[in-house]
């Protein structure tokens, strides 16, 4: 046994993650974009805006800074447009400024593979 | 129509029986309903599973009928490692029993806390704060136990306790309501504190309800391996490297003995409850918790979930209740009964292997479970003419057995039909097979009518005939893997489940029977998953009825078989199973 008592510390840390876990409704939470998994770090981003649509997507706090910054350059809300047309609208607009980023990465990881193919190759020689 | 002289049995009882109704809660909505305005919706529980931590925990009571508690033991783990363990004593006790207690919990590095603290500290502030799992065997007498007040439960927990464990009044009481004597629901109820904050207010947010993860180690054994277990034959069942230990002197004063057995039982069940998880994830079930398991029916209903199977009753809403009627009330599920008692017989045992999975290929019941719905067509002209031919020999046909997804309304003359009535003293009403004579017409299957041919040698008199078939399969239909192998892959849609589960089983049986040690004992576990697999979904769940208790009378419309409609209000409610299909 590690400690015959549990601490105020760690009772109070378990607390605000299982807490915080409940929150973002899973047990393993992590970046939809970059795959960051530190739960004090993951965020509940709505994907179209919570004022028009429930949908969310767990991102890093970084990753939702940089999403939701780029949901401000989508066209404003218009109180004469069709709410369902200007909901899926912008759901799609926000999940392809997501998309942007994942593709950056899934090129970022894909030269990083191929750099280290070749670094591996050498080594076998 | 020609029908041979009775040469049956004089009839020898008058006896009233009973058959099944059919009971729909009317859904018209008074003047009043409509105007008044819409309730609010319902917070949700959370659909997230248990946290890694675990409490496991075990209560020793006096023996008399107060069962009262005398000290308990309990261990705290996270992620399988042990956190804390230690024993909780009753405070009212005794000082040398208080005594025998903290030797014992010095000496053995164990914690040693009052029952208020295990509550506060232990029940509460790791269990519910850390959305741990409570484990236990018999849990619901442990939970009653460590209880300072007890009340009725409400709302949808009503006919069961409501447990109040914790003089902090922010902390939830504990509720739970037995279904059978093999389980029961266990739950939090709502905590009396604000649950949202205010933005989550302000959004309409409502976050869910924490109702608490409890796995009663007795419902998930007797589920996984069909026979009821003590914790002493399940740790012995499971081979667990601590086995309960034997102790039976409980109505002395608590000594190091009773201490050292009442530790262990927690070292038991927490060793149980391991190897339980392990079998229970070879079965390869998914999106269902172990917690959510109650019966072998619940594995059943898994199974059919995992294959996105949607219920009958969402595929075709507009089925005629009346005919569900008929259908129900051809319905005799019996209970077994004793009638002799501790005499020397002579007895011969019977047994049949793999019967409902067997007669459902013959029957292709499996193309109405995947079916978008069922249509229905009168047939008593030809069924009169297949019954007049049918015999122990054309029955060898496997053709033959696909017309018996037929109901008949048959004029009953000595013919030998099962029948509910009260047999006995006293009203109570139980199922047997003898000679019937009616003076109308009773819905039995076309089974019963070839089951009573081969016994009388006469035909029954069919009135009416109904032949049900299976509309075109589901859409999006999945495969799943038994035991969460790829070589146990079943596909809904182009394999009959029933023959494909018990073939597969046959096959691990034989290869089973063939090897040694350990690869022996994985066969064993997966012939038994596979079996699990066929027999829960071949019946039961498809004429699950459950009866709920209302806070208030509830109008309902009641349909039979035999007579007409008629309305009623009742407190008591018979709610259809999520696969309710009762052909």
């Amino acid at each position: 046994m590690k400690e015959t008592r549990m601490e105020n510390s760690t009772s109070d840390y378990e607390r605000r993650k299982q807490a915080r876990l409940e929150k973002l409704g899973t047990n393993n939470p992590s970046c939809g974009v970059c795959g960051f998994r530190d739960w004090r770090c993951i965020e509940k981003h709505h994907i179209a805006g919570h004022k028009r649509d429930k949908a969310t997507a767990l991102l890093c706090a970084n990753h939702h800074r940089i999403v939701t910054d780029d949901q401000k350059d989508h066209p404003p809300f218009d109180p004469d447009a069709d709410p369902l047309l200007d909901s899926i609208g912008q759901f799609l607009l926000a999940l392809a400024s997501m998309l942007k980023i994942v593709v950056e990465k899934l090129l970022e990881f894909g030269h990083a593979l191929i750099d280290r193919s070749k670094t591996q190759s050498g080594l076998k020689v | 129509m020609d029908r041979p002289v009775y040469t049956g049995p004089a009839i020898t009882d008058f006896l009233p029986i009973a058959l099944r109704a059919y009971a729909k809660r009317k859904v018209t909505k008074s003047y009043t309903e409509v105007l008044a305005p819409k309730k609010k919706s319902k917070r949700k529980p959370s659909p997230l599973p248990a946290s890694p931590w675990v409490i496991v925990f075990d209560t020793e009571t006096t023996t008399d009928p107060a069962q009262a508690l005398r000290f308990g033991t309990y261990q705290v783990r996270n992620n399988g490692e042990l956190v804390e363990a230690g024993i909780f004593y009753e405070p009212s006790m005794s000082v040398d029993e208080w005594d025998v207690l903290y030797c014992h919990a010095q000496s053995h590095n164990l914690k040693f806390i009052s029952r208020n603290e295990f509550v506060d500290r232990i029940i509460y502030g790791t269990g519910y704060d850390f959305r741990a799992c409570f484990v236990g065997f018999n849990l619901p007498f442990d939970i009653s136990r460590i209880a300072i007040h007890h009340s009725s439960a409400r709302t949808e927990m009503r006919g069961g306790f409501t447990f109040k464990l914790s003089s902090d009044k922010r902390r939830p009481n504990l509720q739970v309501k037995h279904v059978s004597q093999k389980c029961a629901f266990i739950r939090f109820a709502a905590p009396m504190r604000q649950m949202d904050n205010r933005s989550d207010r302000r959004r309409g947010r409502k976050n869910p309800l924490r109702r608490g993860h409890f796995i009663d180690l007795k419902t998930l054994a007797g589920a996984l391996f069909a026979k009821p277990f003590s914790l002493s034959s399940l740790s012995k069942f499971l081979e667990v490297p601590t086995p309960k230990l034997e102790f039976d002197e409980f109505d002395g004063p608590i000594t190091d003995e009773m201490v050292t057995y009442a530790v262990g039982d927690v070292q038991t069940t927490w060793e149980c409850y391991v190897e339980l998880i392990k079998r229970y994830e070879q079965l390869g079930i998914p999106n269902t918790p172990p917690e959510k398991i109650y019966s072998e029916a619940s594995i059943g209903k898994a199974c059919l979930k995992g294959m996105e199977i949607r219920s009958w009753q969402k595929c075709q809403p507009d089925f005629p209740d009346q005919i569900i009627a008929n259908i129900m009330s051809s319905y005799f599920g019996g209970r077994s009964e004793i009638r002799i008692r501790r005499e020397i017989r002579e007895v011969i045992l019977c047994d049949f292997l793999s019967m409902y999975p067997t007669v459902c290929t013959l029957m292709k019941l499996w193309q109405f479970v995947i079916a978008k719905g069922m249509e229905w067509k009168d047939t008593t002209v030809q069924t009169r003419d297949w019954l007049k031919c049918i015999g122990l020999e054309s029955l060898k046909a496997p053709g033959k057995w696909r017309e018996l997804t037929t109901l008949v309304r048959v004029h009953p003359k000595a013919d030998i039909f099962p029948v509910r009535a009260s047999y006995g003293e006293g009203d109570q009403t139980t199922i047997a097979a003898n000679y019937l004579s009616s003076d109308f017409g009773l819905w039995f299957t076309l089974a019963d009518c070839v089951a009573s041919k081969l016994l009388t040698g006469r035909t029954p008199e069919i009135l009416e005939a109904v032949i049900f078939t299976p509309m075109e399969a589901q859409a999006g239909l999945q495969p799943v893997h038994i035991s969460g192998k790829a070589d146990y892959a079943v596909d809904p849609i182009n394999d009959d489940f029933y023959k494909r589960v018990i073939e597969l089983r046959q096959g691990t049986k034989t290869r089973r029977d063939e090897s040694e040690g350990a690869e022996k004992e994985a066969l064993e576990t997966e012939q038994n998953a596979l079996k699990i697999a066929a027999n829960a979904t071949s019946y039961g769940v498809f004429v699950e009825v459950n009866v709920v208790e209302k806070t208030e009378d509830v109008d309902l419309s009641v349909l039979s078989g035999t007579d007409q409609p008629f309305n009623f209000r009742a407190e008591k409610v018979e709610e259809t199973g999520p696969f309710f299909h009762p052909l």
